[in-house]
């Protein structure tokens, strides 16, 4: 699979949130590290679901934390 | 290392490794007095043996990990085991297939049985070596 066009603002979002770590977020969206980290990266789209509990840990509209890059 | 990684890596090793043994002593024996009753009780032999180790390495994993082996699978993990599960579906399909056409030809039966759990052996690889492609490269 390619490397998704979606891409987020998370890294800097967990920095500015009291240096929120993966692990921290993760639990607090219900995924795991990993899967915070490949979508942090670019690797994984998250669903329209995890994207807006990502979006609401961090009191931030959607399209402030994710952006679409596509043609 | 997600935890289901570690868990596929597990199977895929343990499946060449144990079922890899099992195909080198099958050909090794083959056609020697007695070796399809011998290789019968390899067969269970070598089944009784995977299942152990699976049981063994997956409990390790879990001790090392609790908190990881304990949570339920996430959106990504069950992506990753959806998409890999169309590989072994092809490999177990075309080697059933193969072995209805060999059986319909005059194939010896015991060299189509062992090409069928071949198949199947082919496809707990193709699952696992998916998985573990998926969680490297990202899905």
């Amino acid at each position: 699979m390619a490397p998704t066009q979606v891409r987020n603002e998370i890294r800097r979002l967990r920095f500015e949130h009291g240096e929120m770590t993966q692990a921290a977020l993760a639990e607090r969206i219900g995924l795991t590290r990993q899967t915070v980290n490949a979508i942090e990266q670019g690797k994984y789209s998250p669903t329209l679901e995890a994207a807006f509990r990502i979006a609401i840990v961090f009191g931030r509209p959607l399209e402030e934390v994710f952006h679409y890059r596509g043609d | 290392m997600p935890f289901r990684e570690k868990i596929a890596w597990i199977s895929l090793v343990a499946t060449l490794v144990v079922y890899g043994g099992y195909f080198v002593s099958l050909t090794v024996s083959w056609g020697g007095e007695g070796w399809i009753s011998d290789s019968f009780g390899l067969l269970v032999g070598t089944t009784v043996l995977f299942v152990v180790v699976m049981i063994a390495l997956t409990v390790v994993a879990a001790v090392l990990a609790p908190a990881d082996a304990a949570a339920p699978a996430d959106e990504r993990e069950k992506l990753i085991s959806l998409k890999a599960s169309q590989f072994p579906y092809f490999a177990l399909s075309s080697g059933a297939f193969t072995t209805i056409v060999a059986l319909f030809v005059g194939t010896d039966r015991f060299f189509a049985a062992n090409f069928l759990f071949l198949s199947m052996i082919v496809a707990e690889v193709a699952k696992d070596a998916a998985q573990i492609f998926y969680f490297r490269r990202g899905a």
